[in-house]
């Protein structure tokens, strides 16, 4: 197993008006992961994320990155959002310039680095997210999935270690969705960290390699997606449904379709190359 | 959106300097003001109009429609000026008088009144030509390089992102109002309006501190800096000016 | 006397048809009339200008002071800003039938303060100018003058004025949204008086037909203004406590006397 680069360490946080946002919340992500956490809304995943990059500083227990205590103090959490990027799930508060160019250019130029190396990535940026064509025109005039591009281009620029995506894909057509979904695996390959949020089990199941489900502002399970989807109690106590892919592979072996060893499908493909064809079984 | 600024994205005259626009309309503009005939007013009109139709390439038809739009407050304010209401009938030029009361035009009012409209003309063709071929975030830049200060071409570049945001914002809330027979009555449209701006002052606070947030996350620590497109500086471009600046300033001090 | 008094007569009824008139003339009293782009001579332009200009430097030293403090009003106050652009290109309904704009100068300044006003009304103005071709560049000084600075500081001084003297809460907001809406076309009449003096009667004689033309009829629209305005208050100390208490950064106590509540 790989080393640990963000850890909750028994996390607790309130917010101002005394809401509980955060129980006891303790949460291991290792060195390149591919980590889902699935929630209803309002479970707090985006209330951790937020400690995740000390925007909210917690009441109680501590965040490590790479096994240290973050510090709050403004050079410290200024080296810490360099590494750690949150990618918010609505674009109109994260935008804040109706040049793309401008929006994208803010997060590195912030680091301090020279222009040539922000332009340069900048640049990079726009080809990675497909917003190259985008680059002069106006903020207000662009589609919501443009838009969604833009604000991940404006983190992507900033090269982060961790890259955070609160609900990624909501809001987003099938065709962008999917290809956000080639984007996430191109960068998974690149060795960064990814933790999205999410309320889609499906999409959580087939993408990610660890997951965590939240509720209540408490983790109520961490461990292998597909482990953690053969526990309907903790399914039905988050308020989510099963995947797909389980439920009809779970549907198959019940019928009898299926030998009860089949592995878990981990994609539509599984599960397809899995079923017998007809002539097989009367065979 | 907003007509005029979606053609400041989309004209041809979008990647010349915007500092070149902002120099020619703001010349353009003071020489127009500090006319003394009404030839140069015209011949700023004739320019301007050239310049946003041939050179920029808007629709003409797009031009005249917003000329007209500053028609209602130029019609009342330059009547305003020409005519007089007074109980003494003499000195007008031209006037009526119903029991003892003359309604009129004294003639030099009415000389203030022909000048000033087409002053207003040729200056508004000016802020036309400036705001139809320059998208706002470029002038912004320029404003910036003028040395404005910073809060100030900051607010605006936030103001100016959050008006499309906000706009989409109410469109929707009055669109919910209207299809909930909202507006149909005095009371109800006082009702409907006045929970239309509130509710959109709620999303001001919390927008504001959810974009807060994400700019911390990405390392703001005070000061919005970004990086502005570099637009090629020409040379022509200011001969042309001064080409066009000359004659005008020349026709303003000779005419008298 | 006698005759005196009807001829006062027939100038009153005279003045109610004039106003009448631009009424059915004009029933859409449109976006508050700025002075449009190139209507001030050079001199008055550049008069106006001038005169703006120390009272958008001590906005910005008091906004800059402000968000020193407290990093994210300063997106506050820009949303603030595109709210109030959005404001104004609502039609407000009017208690005579008609329908114009709301100014929001008696909204903004009882919650931000005058100095942020003024330059918030700036922006607001060169975004109008620039976006929608109401008022203008040459005109932004003497639109500023008028509805960043005078407009909010006499809301705000009344505002102040009549919770001192224990006015009710409602009362208090609606006379300063009510008299800092007309007070900025009463500015806006007083400086197209003096740039255009009449031939007989001089600057006064403009100044009263300017002011018959856009402070008269704005009567009924800044009575308008300001029950909106009071309708918004009640609903913001409804629901948005935690908000208003945000502002006092801004406004200091002014602000604090609403935690208790307006009643209309």
């Amino acid at each position: 197993m790989s080393e640990l680069i963000l850890e909750a360490v028994d996390l607790e946080y309130s917010y101002p008006d005394g809401t509980k946002a955060l129980r006891n919340v303790n949460l291991q992500v290792h060195k390149g992961e591919k980590l889902a956490i699935l929630g209803s809304n309002g479970a707090g995943k985006s209330t951790l994320f937020m400690q995740f990059n000390g925007i909210f500083r917690p009441n109680s227990g501590t965040i490590k990155y790479q096994g240290e205590d973050i510090s709050y103090k403004n050079k410290a959490l200024i080296e810490l959002r360099k590494k750690v990027g949150i990618v918010f799930q609505d674009p109109d508060s994260q935008l804040f310039s109706a040049s793309v160019w401008q929006d994208i250019s803010f997060g590195p130029l912030n680091l301090g680095l020279p222009e040539e190396v922000v332009i340069e990535r900048a640049k990079q940026a726009l080809i990675d997210t497909e917003t190259t064509d985008l680059e002069d025109k106006p903020t207000h005039l662009l589609s919501y999935g443009q838009k969604k591009r833009v604000s991940i281009a404006g983190v992507l620029a900033m090269e982060p270690d961790v890259i955070i995506f609160d609900e990624p894909t909501a809001g987003l057509d099938p065709r962008h969705s999917k290809e956000f979904m080639l984007l996430l695996e191109k960068l998974s390959l690149e060795g960064k960290t990814i933790i999205l949020s999410t309320h889609d089990v499906d999409l959580a199941y087939f993408w990610s390699d660890k997951m965590a489900i939240m509720f209540g502002g408490e983790i109520i399970a961490h461990g292998d997606p597909g482990e953690l989807f053969r526990r309907p109690e903790i399914v039905k106590q988050a308020d989510l449904t099963l995947p797909w892919l389980i439920e009809m592979h779970s549907e198959l072996v019940q019928k009898g379709w299926l030998p009860p060893s089949t592995p878990l499908p981990k994609t539509r493909e599984d599960l397809f190359r899995s079923i017998p064809a007809k002539n097989d079984k009367a065979g | 959106m907003i007509d005029i600024d979606s053609y400041a994205y989309s004209n041809n005259l979008k990647t010349v300097h915007p500092a070149e626009k902002s120099v020619f309309t703001m010349m353009t503009m003071v020489v127009c003001l500090t006319a003394t005939t009404v030839i140069t007013p015209l011949i700023v009109l004739a320019i301007m109009a050239g310049g946003i139709v041939i050179k920029a390439g808007i629709p003409a038809r797009v031009f005249v429609k917003l000329m007209l739009v500053p028609l209602s407050f130029l019609l009342i304010s330059v009547l305003t000026i020409a005519f007089s209401v007074s109980t003494n009938p003499a000195g007008f030029w031209l006037a009526q008088t119903i029991h003892g009361l003359t309604v009129g035009i004294h003639y030099p009012d009415l000389i203030t009144a022909v000048h000033l409209f087409l002053r207003s003309l040729g200056a508004v063709s000016c802020l036309y030509f400036l705001a139809l071929t320059t998208p706002m975030t470029e002038i912004i830049t320029v404003l910036h390089k003028l040395k404005v200060p910073v809060i100030i071409t900051e607010l605006m570049v936030l103001i100016y992102r959050f008006i499309f945001v906000f706009m989409e914002t109410a469109t929707t809330i009055r669109r919910a109002q209207l299809s909930r027979s909202g507006y149909v009555s005095m009371k109800s449209s006082f009702r409907s309006l006045s929970r239309l701006s509130s509710a959109l002052l709620g999303k001001v606070f919390v927008k504001s501190q959810e974009l807060y947030n994400a700019l911390a996350a990405r390392c703001y620590s005070g000061e919005i800096r970004v990086l502005t497109k570099k637009r090629p500086v020409s040379l022509r471009n200011y001969l042309m000016i001064t080409g066009f600046e000359i004659p005008l300033i020349l026709l303003n001090l000779l005419w008298r | 006397m006698i005759i005196m008094n009807q001829r006062m007569i027939k100038r009153i009824s005279l003045l109610i048809a004039y106003v009448l008139a631009i009424y059915i003339v004009f029933p859409d009293n449109a976006y508050g009339m700025h002075i449009m782009e190139g209507f001030l001579p050079f001199n008055w332009a550049a008069f106006w200008w001038i005169a703006m200009i120390p009272f958008v430097i001590a906005g910005v030293r008091s906004i800059k002071k402000t968000v020193t403090l407290y990093p994210n009003l300063k997106m506050l106050l820009g949303m603030a800003g595109a709210f109030a652009f959005v404001l104004s290109a609502l039609k407000i309904p009017s208690v005579t039938g008609s329908c114009s704009h709301p100014t929001g100068v008696g909204l903004g300044t009882i919650l931000f303060g005058p100095a942020a006003m003024t330059v918030l009304g700036m922006i607001v103005l060169i975004f109008q100018a620039l976006l929608l071709a109401h008022g203008g560049i040459t005109t932004l000084g003497a639109n500023t003058f008028s509805m960043g600075i005078v407009g909010p500081f006499v809301s705000y001084g009344i505002y102040r004025g009549l919770k001192k003297l224990g006015a009710p809460q409602w009362l208090s907001i609606f006379m300063a949204a009510t008299l800092g809406d007309l007070m900025t076309y009463v500015t806006t009449s007083i400086q197209l008086g003096l740039a255009f003096p009449a031939a007989s009667g001089g600057v006064m004689a403009s100044v009263l037909k300017f002011m018959s033309i856009f402070a008269f009829t704005q009567i009924p629209l800044a009575i308008s203004e300001g029950l909106l305005t009071v309708m918004v208050f009640n609903i913001l100390t409804a629901y948005s406590q935690k908000e208003l208490q945000v502002l006092t950064a801004f406004t200091g106590k002014a602000l604090s006397s609403i935690k208790r509540g307006v009643k209309a």
